[in-house]
């Protein structure tokens, strides 16, 4: 008999979806309390998540059996540590912008704020539905939902949004094809659709050219979704058109999501298939590269935000790629993995964690000072922190933590990726690891001039029109993300001990 | 399953698909599109799957082709060169 | 030689017609300028996907996979078509929201034609 905490991941995937409808019912009759049970659903989500993370972390990992079907026959929802660890980032998230949007969307979107919440719960769903799944033709599903609801959530401002949106939704609709070609095909040639089982399964047929090309159709499925470097360009016009906490929501956890589908299926799905350590690798690299030099020429803060959110991919995935790489030098794949590559893996995947509160943190703060003073453009914000002296800091507290300054957790996610890559440089060597190094250099410095200049335009300088603090409800948002990054960054411990174990579980350690 | 059969049906759908994206009436492109649905239903029955069938025939030919029509009431109905 | 061809081309004439499809789909979605032929190229893309899958479950000999009381032979494998049932709902949720786009893209700015609307806007100065 499953006890109570273990029915918790199918809970809180439900618990989502039925709201979605009581709010459009409930919409119908009282506008203002929409928001409400918004923010009440997600704060028991929340409270589920931790209760799943603290299960997970003392217990082992949860199966839970739909219908009590065992696999392969019936559906499963495996949380292991990496799961729970993504999924409380999520609604951590999810969260906060729901706060943030009580005030914010009677500004951006007046009088459709049912239908806003409605499709806003069916993108919180889609989210922890991708992250507890188990098995891969469900996670398609999820992935589905979620993207259609990004889909109308981006085009709701209307305006410019709608060719934005519409170029989404052609991008997002052939990735996701990918994807089911790429379950067909793993179908076909084992008969089976759980992960665990497949991971069993695959590694005896890694010669068969079938296995081969699903490979390359989930890396391109998954890397239109993520915004990896040539599959990008949906992203520098869908975030800006936006509305402020759905762009928070987009860059920060969206794409996130993205990478936590490609760590399971290139990891878990596939075991010991360590060829694609230089694809990835690559692919990170140019993304950060390219993406920096277009970063810096930009006038407007959003697209300038959202620029740098393919930056941070392109780190992350470097992450991922460098720990690939590492092991497949290794000589045997039977014992626990060197030093370097969970490190590696484990700033990636705390890198996730920083760069969400503090992406989500500047674009809940640019909704701020859109509200007070109706600009996007950076020319005309000057001096605006002054006049809004919450927002103001906050945000420095934000753009300071992307950067990677000492005291801030943004510090430590960067500190922990350049260490593993000179700690490989000694023990693997080779001229990739080596120039994987100097660009990471490179890009982390090169970062610091936009983000430094947005900055100083926000603080110092003065040209702006004078305005007064924004409504409570935004501010509580921002000053809570950015609390919590100067508090992870003077704690950073028990952070470092949870990544590095959700790091540990995915590369096989144990 | 009718080699024969299944093979004239499916020449017959390329050439709707093509035809579908060329020509410059766009009420003309949604009824080759009705017939491209139809014609894929065909198929699917034929290869011993009835429900995905009726299902096509359902959607493709009834929903889609429906929504299509009321969008392009309410948009032009030629493309322009 | 001959075994050659017909082994791979004649005897998998359902995947290179899915194949095609996919192309003819994907050309229309990236090369035509109307929306709505976007649209139209996004439906073939995806129904030739349901066509690849669904001929993978077919086998020469079966029936339809509903059960008959004292039928010994082979049944249809019935798992792909569940998998195309649900795939088939979300292609056709996707064709509602970019018609819904479609539609708003209209009011605003009077053209369905892309070259124009970008012309447009930057026009308005955006």
């Amino acid at each position: 008999m499953l006890s109570i905490v273990e029915q918790f991941p199918i809970l809180v995937v439900a618990i989502s979806l039925l709201s979605a409808f009581t709010i459009l019912i409930v919409g119908w009759l009282n506008k203002k309390s929409c928001c409400f049970i918004s923010i009440a659903t997600i704060l028991v989500q929340l409270v589920m998540a931790i209760f799943i993370l603290d299960h997970v972390l003392t217990k082992g990992t949860i199966h839970y059996w739909l219908g009590g079907w065992k696999p392969p026959w019936g559906i499963e929802y495996l949380v292991d540590a990496l799961n729970a660890y993504v999924l409380v980032i999520v609604l951590f998230l999810g969260l906060i912008c729901a706060l943030h949007s009580k005030s914010s969307i009677e500004h951006e979107l007046p009088h459709k704020s049912d239908t806003f919440y409605t499709i806003y719960q069916l993108f919180i769903a889609g989210l922890c539905g991708v992250t507890v799944t188990g098995d891969i033709f469900n996670m398609y599903v999820f992935l589905e939902i979620l993207s259609i609801s990004a889909y109308a959530l981006v085009a709701s401002k209307g305006g410019i949004a709608l060719r934005a949106g519409f170029t989404y939704l052609v991008m997002g609709s052939i990735g996701a094809c990918f994807f089911l070609l790429g379950v067909g095909f793993l179908y076909v040639i084992t008969g089976s659709l759980n992960i665990h089982d497949l991971s069993l399964l695959l590694p005896p047929l890694y010669g068969n050219r079938v296995v081969q090309a699903a490979f390359i159709f989930f890396i391109v499925g998954l890397g239109i979704k993520m915004a990896i470097f040539p599959l990008h360009t949906w992203l520098p016009d869908a975030h800006p058109a936006a509305p402020s906490p759905i762009s928070a929501m987009l860059s920060g956890i969206m794409i996130m999501v993205g990478l936590y589908a490609l760590i399971r299926v290139l990891f878990t799905l596939f075991p010991s298939y360590y060829n694609y350590g230089p694809i990835l690798l690559i692919l990170g690299l140019l993304s950060m590269t390219v993406a920096n030099l277009f970063a810096f020429f930009q006038k407007d803060l959003k697209r300038l935000l959202a620029y740098s959110s393919i930056v941070n991919m392109g780190i992350i995935a470097t992450g991922v790629g460098v720990a690939a790489y590492i092991l497949s030098t290794v000589s045997s794949p039977s014992e626990a993995p060197p030093e370097e590559a969970s490190l590696a893996m484990a700033g990636a995947l705390l890198h996730v964690l920083s760069h969400g509160v503090a992406k989500a943190m500047a674009f809940l703060g640019s909704g701020n000072i859109h509200s007070s003073i109706n600009t996007r453009e950076l020319a005309k914000m000057g001096g605006v922190g002054r006049d809004m002296p919450l927002t103001g800091y906050s945000m420095s507290v934000g753009l300071l933590s992307l950067l990677g300054l000492p005291p801030l957790i943004g510090f430590w996610s960067k500190f922990l990726i350049i260490m593993s890559v000179a700690m490989a440089i000694r023990s693997v060597g080779g001229v990739v690891i080596i120039m994987t190094f100097f660009l990471l250099l490179f890009n982390v410095i090169y970062a610091a001039s936009y983000y430094l200049r947005v900055t100083k335009v926000l603080m110092m300088e003065s040209g702006a029109v004078r305005t007064h603090e924004a409504p409570f409800p935004m501010v509580f948002s921002v000053v809570v993300f950015a609390l919590f990054c100067i508090i992870g960054g003077l704690f950073p411990i028990p952070l470092i001990r949870l990544a590095v174990r959700a790091s540990l579980i995915v590369l096989g350690g144990g | 399953m009718i080699w024969q059969l299944d093979l004239i049906l499916l020449f017959l759908i390329v050439v709707i698909a093509i035809a579908s994206i060329t020509v410059r009436d766009l009420l003309s492109a949604i009824m080759l599109l009705g017939a491209y649905s139809f014609l894929m239903a065909m198929v699917w029955v034929e290869m011993h799957s009835v429900d995905v069938g009726f299902t096509e025939a359902a959607v493709g030919a009834g929903a889609t082709t429906a929504f299509l029509i009321a969008a392009l009431s309410r948009t032009v109905r030629w493309e322009k060169k | 030689m001959m075994e050659w061809l017909i082994e791979e081309i004649f005897a998998k004439y359902n995947y290179w017609v899915s194949i095609i499809l996919m192309l003819i789909g994907f050309y229309a979605m990236i090369a035509k300028d109307n929306l709505i032929k976007k649209v139209i190229g996004l439906t073939i893309f995806q129904t030739a996907i349901f066509l690849f899958f669904i001929s993978l479950g077919d086998m020469v000999g079966g029936t339809e996979p509903i059960y008959i009381k004292g039928y010994e032979g082979l049944y249809v494998n019935p798992l792909p078509h569940v998998l195309i049932l649900t795939a088939i709902v979300v292609a056709v949720s996707t064709t509602a929201v970019a018609l819904a786009l479609v539609i708003r893209m209209y009011e605003e700015y009077g053209t369905i034609e892309e070259e124009e609307i970008i012309e447009k806007e930057r026009e308005l100065g955006l």
